[in-house]
C-alpha cells in the first residue's frame, strides 16, 4: 500500500470519507489530515520498535585516507553492526561488472557493446575497450577477468595493462575459452609503473566475446576488523596513535566507535587504497507524496493501520477501541519480530577460555 | 437477539417545510433549511413539484414590441383569456392561434384584474385594465364596454360581490370604490342600486370572503358588508396593516392570504359569523419575505394541494433565477397541528396567473414575460422558449445534533423513505458540522432505487413493477462523522416526482473530540 491507500484503509475502517489522488496532497481536511499525519507517526512507532528491521539494512563502503583515523558514519544511520567491519582493497575499476551498461569504458577500436545476457556483459566483436585505473607505482595489483565465448569461436581476448591505452608495459596476456558454454576466469597480478594505468580488453576477431566482469585491486588480503570499545581504544592505543609519526600507520586491525557519531580505525591507515565495508540500519523518511510506499513489507502494513487507528481512537476519546487497536498493534509487532528478527537457534560463546579455541558454536 | 452494535437510530418525518428563522438548536428535525422546488405534500413529506408546459405553443401576438409581457391570463369558458400589449385574446389549449377579443386598451401599466360572474345564466368575466374602461366579456366573446354616464373611469381593480360589480383604482380616485346596481353590467346610477364609497387609504385590491367584500388598502383593510346600496356598510378590519400588491391576494383553505409589509398574512374566518381574525403566517420564512420586491407579484392557488403560490420575479431577472414562495396548509405530522408550510420555487417567471377548473380538471396557467402562456402542474420539466430545463429540487434538513451537539456521530447508514411515481434519479448527500470546510464531506450517494409499483387498474406494461413497494425504504451506507449532520437530497432529473417522507439516521456515538 502507498501513502494514499494506507490512509484510506484507516479512513475506511473508521467509516470516514476517503481521499483521492487529486485531493490527497492539499485537499485533506479534519480527520483526513489527522490520519495522514498519524500514519507517519505509526510508521515511526513500527520502525522504532526494533533496531534492526531487515528492510532498513544498508551497506557502506568507506574509502580510507592515509593518516586519517576517524570517519563519519552515514547521516541516515540509526544502528551500526560493529561486528561487520572488514577492510578490503579498493576496487579500481569503475563499472567492473557491466550490470546495466558499459559506461566508464572507452572505445579503443571497433564498437564495444553492452549485452544484457546473464547479469550484464561487455561484448567485444572486432573491438577493444579500456578503463583507466588510479594506481601506485611499484605496487602489486590483482586482476580478475571472466570471459564467455558466446560464439564458440575459440577466439582469444587480449588483456593488456600499460601506461597508455592498449599499452602492454605492465601486462599482456590472452584468455581463450576451451569449454564453450562455460565461462573462464583469469586471475593474474601485475605491478604498476605509473600513477595512471590503462587496462585494455581487445578481441581482434569478428566473433562475440563477452566479458562478465573485470576486477582490479591492490594485492592486499581482506580481513575482519575487531571491535573494541572507545574506552579500550583509549586505554590501549590512543597514546600510540597520537604520536606524530608515520611509523604508527599500517593496515588497520581494530574498529571503535567514537563519541561523536564516527568510527575510528587502529592502526591508522597508511594508504588511500583500503575500503572499509560495513553494515548498518538506516533511518527512514516520512511518507509525503501520494504514491510513497513504506519500506515495511506489504504483508505487515496492517500493523501500521492498527497503530494509526490506535491514535485516532485516542483522539476520538474511544478507550475501548483504542485498546483493541493497541492489542492488534502489539500482536502485529510480535509477529514481525518472529518472522523478521528471530535468528536461527545458534549462539556464539565469546567468553575467554584459555584452554579452548574462542568461538565454539553451541548448537541449539 | 439483542442489538450490541452500539448503533443509535434517529428517525424523523419530513414535515414543517422551509424554516429560516430558527437557530440550530431550535429546529425540529422534519423542518428544512433548504426546500427548493419541493412542495410540502398534503399526503405527508416533501414532494418534488411538477413542471410546466406550453398551454398553447403559439406566442400571444405582440402589439407594439416583443418585450410586452402578458398582463392577464384568466381561465374562462374552458379557455384562457389573455392580454398583451393592450389587446385581449382568447385561445384554446394546444397549437391553435390566438383570437383577438378586444384591442386598443392602451399600453398596460400593470396586470389586469378580472372577476367572473353569472347574472343571466351566461358566464361573464369583467376585466379592469387601468388604461381603459372596464370590459365585460361573455362566452361568445362579445364585449361590453363599461362606460355608463357618470362612471367613465379607467378602473384597475374589479370584484363581484352580492350581484354587484365593484370597481376601484381609477386614476385620480384611488380611494374610491364604485359599484353598479344588482345584476347591472353598465349602470352605476344610484336609482338602480349603484353607488360609490370612499375609504381613507389608497385601494390596492378587493376580495370577497365569507359574505363580505374585503377592501385592501395601502395601510388599512376594510370590510364591506350588506347586500345592497341600502345596507352596504364599511367597517375597518385593521387600520395599521395594508397590502403590498393586489396580485398576492388569494383565498386558500378558508382564509384570505395576502402579502403585507411584514409578511404573508391571513384573514381567517372564525367560528362566529362575519367575524375574522388577522394572522401572520410567514414568520418562518421572513428572511425570504424580505427578498420579495413589489416589481410584479402574482399568485394562484392549487386547490387540490391546498397550495398558494406567490411569484415575485424581477422584471429584469432571468427566468432560471426567478423565485416564488409555495405555501401549503397541512397538518404537521410531527406536531399534529394544522398550519402553513413553505417552500421555495425557482425557475419559473410568471407575469400573471390564474387557476380554475377547465371542465372538472383544476388548471393553473401563467402568462410569461416572454409572451407565452404556460400550464403549471404539467410534466416533469420546466418548459421555456429555448427548450426544456430539468427541475432542480433540493431538500436540506436542519443540522441535526441528534440529542447532544457535543458528541461526535460516526454515521453508518441513512434509511430514506419516499414514494415515487416513476424512475428515480436523485442524489443523497450528507453535510457534516454545518458544512464545515475542515470536516471531510462525503460525495453524493445515488438515490435511484424505486420502481413504479404496479397497482391494479393503474399499472402499465413495461413501466410498473409487480410486487414493488409503494413506500420503499432505501438503506444507504454512508461515511463520515461530525457533531451535527444534515441530509441533502438533490433531484435534477426529468423523472416523475418523488415525495420524501422521512429518514432514519444510524450512527455510532463517539467522544467529545
Amino acid at each position: 500500500m502507498n501513502y494514499l491507500t494506507l490512509t484510506n484503509q484507516v479512513l475506511a475502517e473508521l467509516n470516514e470519507v476517503q481521499l483521492t489522488s487529486s485531493n490527497f496532497v492539499s485537499g485533506a481536511v479534519g480527520i483526513q489530515q489527522t490520519t495522514k499525519d498519524v500514519v507517519n507517526k505509526a510508521l515511526r512507532d513500527v520502525y522504532s520498535s526494533e533496531l534492526e528491521w531487515p528492510w532498513l539494512h544498508s551497506d557502506k563502503i568507506q574509502a580510507t585516507f592515509a593518516g586519517q583515523k576517524e570517519y563519519a558514519l552515514p547521516t541516515d544511520y540509526r544502528s551500526v553492526d560493529y561486528d561487520s567491519f572488514y577492510i578490503v582493497p579498493t576496487e579500481l575499476v569503475t563499472n567492473s561488472t557491466f550490470d546495466s551498461n558499459i559506461t566508464n569504458w572507452t572505445t579503443s577500436s571497433g564498437t564495444p557493446a553492452y549485452t544484457a545476457t546473464g547479469n550484464g556483459r561487455l561484448r567485444l566483436n572486432a573491438a577493444a575497450a579500456y578503463a583507466t585505473l588510479s594506481t601506485v607505482k611499484n605496487k602489486e595489483y590483482r586482476l580478475q577477468v571472466r570471459l564467455i565465448d558466446s560464439s564458440s569461436s575459440g577466439s582469444s581476448l587480449k588483456i593488456q595493462v600499460g601506461t597508455s591505452p592498449a599499452g602492454t608495459q605492465n601486462l599482456s596476456t590472452t584468455l581463450t575459452i576451451a569449454d564453450f558454454g562455460d565461462g573462464s576466469i583469469l586471475d593474474i597480478k601485475f605491478t604498476a609503473t605509473a600513477s595512471t594505468s590503462y587496462l585494455t580488453l581487445d578481441n581482434d576477431d569478428s566473433n562475440n566475446l563477452d566479458v562478465d566482469f573485470v576486477k582490479v585491486s591492490e594485492n592486499i588480503a581482506p580481513k575482519k576488523l575487531t571491535y573494541i570499545t572507545y574506552d579500550d581504544y583509549r586505554r590501549r592505543f590512543l597514546s600510540t596513535a597520537q604520536i606524530n609519526s608515520s611509523d604508527q600507520y599500517g593496515v588497520p586491525d581494530y574498529i571503535y566507535k567514537s563519541q561523536d557519531g564516527k568510527f575510528g580505525l587502529y592502526r591508522i591507515p597508511d594508504s588511500d587504497g583500503y575500503s572499509i565495508n560495513y553494515e548498518y540500519w538506516k533511518t527512514h523518511d516520512d511518507l509525503s507524496a501520494t504514491t510513497d510506499t513504506p519500506d515495511i513489507p506489504a504483508r505487515f502494513h496492517d500493523v501500521v493501520i492498527a497503530r494509526t487507528k490506535y491514535y485516532i481512537y485516542q483522539l476520538r476519546s474511544d478507550p475501548q477501541f483504542t485498546q483493541f487497536a493497541a492489542a492488534d498493534y502489539q500482536a502485529g509487532i510480535k509477529r514481525m519480530r518472529i518472522e523478521l528478527i528471530n535468528s536461527p537457534t545458534q549462539m556464539l560463546d565469546t567468553r575467554v577460555n584459555i584452554t579452548k579455541t574462542r568461538g565454539a558454536a553451541i548448537g541449539g | 437477539m439483542a442489538d450490541t452494535s452500539q448503533i443509535s437510530p434517529f428517525i424523523y418525518g419530513c414535515s414543517g417545510g422551509l424554516v429560516l428563522n430558527k437557530d440550530t438548536f431550535s429546529f425540529q428535525p422534519g423542518e428544512s433549511r433548504i426546500l427548493q422546488n419541493f412542495e410540502p405534500d398534503i399526503k405527508g413529506g416533501y414532494k418534488k413539484i411538477l413542471g410546466t408546459s406550453f398551454y398553447n405553443t403559439n406566442i400571444v401576438p405582440q402589439v407594439s414590441n416583443a418585450n410586452e409581457r402578458v398582463v392577464m391570463s384568466a381561465i374562462f369558458n374552458d379557455r384562457v383569456l389573455v392580454a398583451r400589449g393592450g389587446t385581449i385574446y382568447q385561445g384554446d389549449a394546444g397549437s391553435g392561434s390566438w383570437t383577438s377579443v378586444q384591442a386598443s386598451l392602451g399600453t398596460p401599466t400593470a396586470n389586469y384584474t378580472f372577476s367572473k360572474f353569472n347574472f343571466t345564466g351566461t358566464d361573464n368575466i369583467v376585466v379592469a385594465t387601468g388604461t381603459s374602461f372596464p370590459k365585460i366579456i361573455d362566452t361568445s366573446y362579445n364585449v361590453i364596454n363599461v362606460n355608463a354616464s357618470g362612471s367613465q373611469d379607467t378602473f384597475s381593480i374589479v370584484e363581484v360581490f352580492k350581484n354587484h360589480i365593484f370597481f376601484a383604482g381609477a386614476t385620480g380616485s384611488t380611494q374610491e370604490i364604485k359599484f353598479m346596481g344588482p345584476f347591472q353590467t353598465n349602470d352605476f346610477t344610484t336609482g338602480n342600486g349603484g353607488g360609490a364609497i370612499k375609504v381613507d387609504t389608497t385601494i390596492i385590491g378587493m376580495k370577497v370572503f365569507r359574505g363580505s367584500l374585503f377592501i385592501f388598502g395601502l395601510d388599512k383593510i376594510f370590510k364591506l358588508t350588506g347586500t345592497s346600496l341600502s345596507d352596504f356598510s364599511i367597517t375597518p378590519v385593521t387600520r395599521t396593516i395594508g397590502c403590498l400588491d393586489r396580485g398576492s391576494i388569494q383565498e386558500l383553505g378558508g382564509d384570505i392570504v395576502f402579502l403585507a409589509p411584514d409578511g404573508i398574512r391571513t384573514i381567517a374566518g372564525t367560528e362566529r359569523i362575519d367575524d375574522v381574525e388577522l394572522g401572520t403566517v410567514s414568520k418562518q420564512i421572513q428572511e425570504r419575505i424580505d427578498e420579495v420586491g413589489v416589481d410584479n407579484i402574482s399568485s394562484l392557488v392549487i386547490r387540490k394541494k391546498s397550495q398558494y403560490r406567490m411569484f415575485y420575479p424581477k422584471t429584469s431577472g432571468a427566468e432560471v433565477a426567478s423565485r416564488a414562495v409555495i405555501s401549503v396548509v397541512k397538518t404537521n405530522s410531527n406536531t399534529g397541528q394544522l398550519g402553513y408550510e413553505y417552500a421555495d420555487m425557482l425557475g419559473v417567471k410568471p407575469s400573471c396567473c390564474d387557476s380554475d377548473f377547465v371542465g372538472s380538471t383544476e388548471t393553473a396557467v401563467h402568462g410569461g414575460y416572454d409572451g407565452y402562456i404556460y400550464l403549471q402542474e404539467s410534466g416533469n420539466v420546466f418548459t421555456r422558449v429555448g427548450g426544456t430545463a430539468n427541475i432542480e429540487s433540493i431538500y436540506k434538513s436542519p443540522d441535526l445534533a441528534m440529542g447532544d451537539p457535543g458528541i461526535r456521530k460516526s454515521m453508518q447508514r441513512v434509511i430514506v423513505n419516499y414514494t415515487n411515481e416513476g424512475l428515480v434519479d436523485a442524489d443523497l448527500t450528507l453535510r457534516y458540522d454545518y458544512d464545515s470546510a475542515t470536516t471531510p464531506q462525503p460525495s453524493t450517494y445515488p438515490l435511484n432505487t424505486g420502481n413504479v409499483p404496479a397497482i391494479y387498474g393503474t399499472g402499465t406494461y413495461n413501466n410498473s413493477t409487480y410486487n414493488q413497494s409503494s413506500l420503499p425504504l432505501v438503506r444507504q451506507d454512508v461515511q463520515g462523522s461530525g457533531f451535527a449532520v444534515a441530509i441533502k437530497v438533490i433531484d435534477s432529473s426529468a423523472f416523475p416526482p418523488i415525495s420524501l417522507k422521512g429518514f432514519e439516521l444510524e450512527f455510532t456515538p463517539g467522544g467529545r473530540r
